[in-house]
């Protein structure tokens, strides 16, 4: 039951989207968010519409996956929605009913602000979450926040330890299935009850848990002694992230992109 | 022959559970290991066996004594309880402990493999081509791109023996390794211990509570309150069968059972210590009629 629980929604593959270098994705991805909020305009969403598509095509995630990501989002999407079609004054009124008047700008901006987010979402999720795995991503972080660590913030021991945290994700979750089987045995009762009292029996679990969270850290711990690990000075990598030519063709469309749609943005004006 | 490990009036305790009294566990050992050699650490549970173990590699520091190192790579005699000695302690005699899960860093197996030559900062080149040697040399090469948490418990524990192959130690202490593994795993990882042993010529001490895994040994050590009580080849030390049951342990079934016929005048060798020679007694013994 509990096995089923993927974290990050990593979706393993061997695309060119995939294999980019996730330092490149990470930054990316923040420039790809700048994208998203200087279009205003839909020639200018059209630019954001093709380059999220492409990486979509590129990626080779299949489009039920990608609106499937859309969901938990659906009611944050209608409510902006409603909210800019009905509070949004302008100059050109579609109808008025009553109170409310609807107004063309306002209908408009729905729309766009329903683009900007669904472009948001899917564009973020496929350079980044889908694509990329929990260790390469803590490994760009560790990479990317490098200088940080000559002014004393202790950047490799936080990526360390977010890396034995993903390491030891399946195994805890194992173990705490074992614990829930044990304590079902005993006849503890998980499912029946009122929330509060399903709360309360989760304690038998998270105790033994902690427990044996401590034990396996403790050993854990020398194990990585044993093997001579003192810290982030003087540690050398198997893997040594290389910037390869295709990092740098998507970097030029993503810059020419952000060009496109300045340039638009600049020419057209805003359409509101 | 010159040793490896040598303890002196070695000392540990541990503080009881009220925390007023101190429990005893390594009572004044004095030993040493033989460098190249093959020597098993028996006793029942609580016998410090393991705490013997962590104080060999220079997990514990001794409370009082001394456990010495002499390694090929140092200029002099390394002491486990000297604070600038203890990395080169370590990068001289790995561990591979008992529980598979709780000794492996990474998701990948050869990330995990490449931790320790990693940790020694050599250039990727060479980290690649010492995890690859490693890896190959307990059969799992082409396993090297897996999760590690898919892996079953006997392939865990060769990777994580893998992971100390690449550190290249002179030595590896075996910390109950095959205790949580079913007959397979153990069998893989008791064949590559004598690999390490026989090939690598690495000095390979092995805790055990299986006898038969003993007795594959050249030396075996028999330890009871922190001391030690029987030391010397499996063939001694079987002899003495009441003392082991007697320390809670048990001879391996076909060395009893050869024994017991021993006993009553039916065969000639008194002590057997694989089932292979067993069976080959009985049959002498069948056919002879």
């Amino acid at each position: 039951m509990l096995k089923d629980i993927t974290l990050g929604q990593f979706f393993p593959g061997k695309s060119v989207i995939h294999k980019l270098d996730p330092r490149v994705k990470i930054i990316l991805t923040f420039f790809y968010i700048a994208i998203v909020f200087s279009a205003d305009n839909f020639f200018s969403f059209g630019v954001v519409a093709v380059l999220a598509v492409s990486m979509i095509l590129l990626s080779k995630i299949s489009l039920v996956t990608i609106l499937k990501s859309l969901k938990p989002i659906i009611f944050i999407m209608v409510f902006t929605a409603v909210m800019n079609i009905f509070w949004t004054t302008g100059e050109t009124e579609i109808f008025s009913f009553w109170k409310i008047t609807v107004y063309k700008e306002g209908v408009l901006f729905a729309v766009m602000m329903i683009l900007r987010l669904v472009l948001l979402i899917t564009g973020t999720f496929v350079i980044l979450t889908y694509t990329t795995s929990p260790v390469a991503l803590t490994d760009a972080v560790e990479r990317l926040t490098y200088p940080l660590s000559k002014i004393g913030v202790p950047t490799h021991e936080f990526a360390m330890m977010m890396s034995i945290a993903l390491r030891f994700i399946p195994t805890l979750i194992e173990e705490t299935d074992k614990i829930m089987c044990a304590q079902k045995a005993r006849g503890a009762n998980f499912e029946t009850g009122s929330v509060i009292k399903r709360a309360k029996a989760l304690i038998p679990i998270l105790i033994p848990l902690f427990i044996s969270s401590f034990r396996r850290a403790d050993e854990l711990a020398n194990a990585m002694e044993c093997r001579l690990y003192s810290g982030g000075k003087g540690r050398t990598r198997l893997k040594v992230l290389k910037l390869s030519a295709s990092d740098f063709v998507v970097c030029s469309v993503f810059v020419l992109a952000f060009a496109a749609v300045i340039t638009i943005n600049f020419f057209t004006g805003n359409m509101i | 022959m010159s040793y490896i490990i040598k303890a002196e009036n070695l000392t540990f305790s541990y503080d009881s559970e009220d925390e007023k009294s101190k429990v005893n566990i390594i009572n004044g050992l004095d030993f040493s290991i033989e460098r190249g050699s093959f020597t098993a650490v028996i006793g029942h549970n609580g016998s410090g066996k393991s705490t013997l173990a962590k104080l060999m590699c220079g997990v514990l520091e001794p409370e009082s004594g001394e456990v010495y190192i002499n390694s090929e790579r140092a200029s002099k005699v390394l002491r486990v309880s000297c604070d600038d000695d203890i990395y080169d302690v370590r990068k001289t005699v790995g561990m591979v402990f008992q529980n598979p899960d709780n000794q492996l860093v990474a998701t990948v197996v050869e990330e995990d493999v490449a931790f320790a030559p990693e940790n020694l900062g050599f250039p990727q080149k060479e980290i690649r081509r010492k995890v690859d040697d490693a890896l190959k040399a307990v059969g799992l090469y082409e396993y090297r791109l897996h999760d590690t948490h898919k892996l079953s418990g006997g392939q865990k524990q060769r990777v994580a023996i893998a992971g100390m192959l690449a550190m290249e130690p002179e030595c590896v202490i075996f910390d109950e390794s095959t205790a949580m593994l079913d007959p397979k795993g153990r069998a893989d990882v008791m064949n590559i211990i004598r690999k390490m042993r026989d090939d690598m010529g690495i000095t390979v001490v092995l805790i055990t509570h299986y006898m038969n895994e003993a007795a594959m040994a050249e030396r075996i050590m028999v330890v009871d309150g922190g001391k030690i009580v029987l030391d010397g080849t499996p063939e001694k030390v079987f002899e003495n069968g009441d003392l082991l049951v007697e320390k809670g342990l048990e001879v391996p079934h076909c060395t009893e059972l050869m024994r017991k016929l021993y006993d009553s005048g039916k065969t000639g060798k008194k002590t057997v210590l694989d089932t292979d020679t067993a069976a080959q007694e009985l049959f002498e013994l069948l056919y002879r009629k």
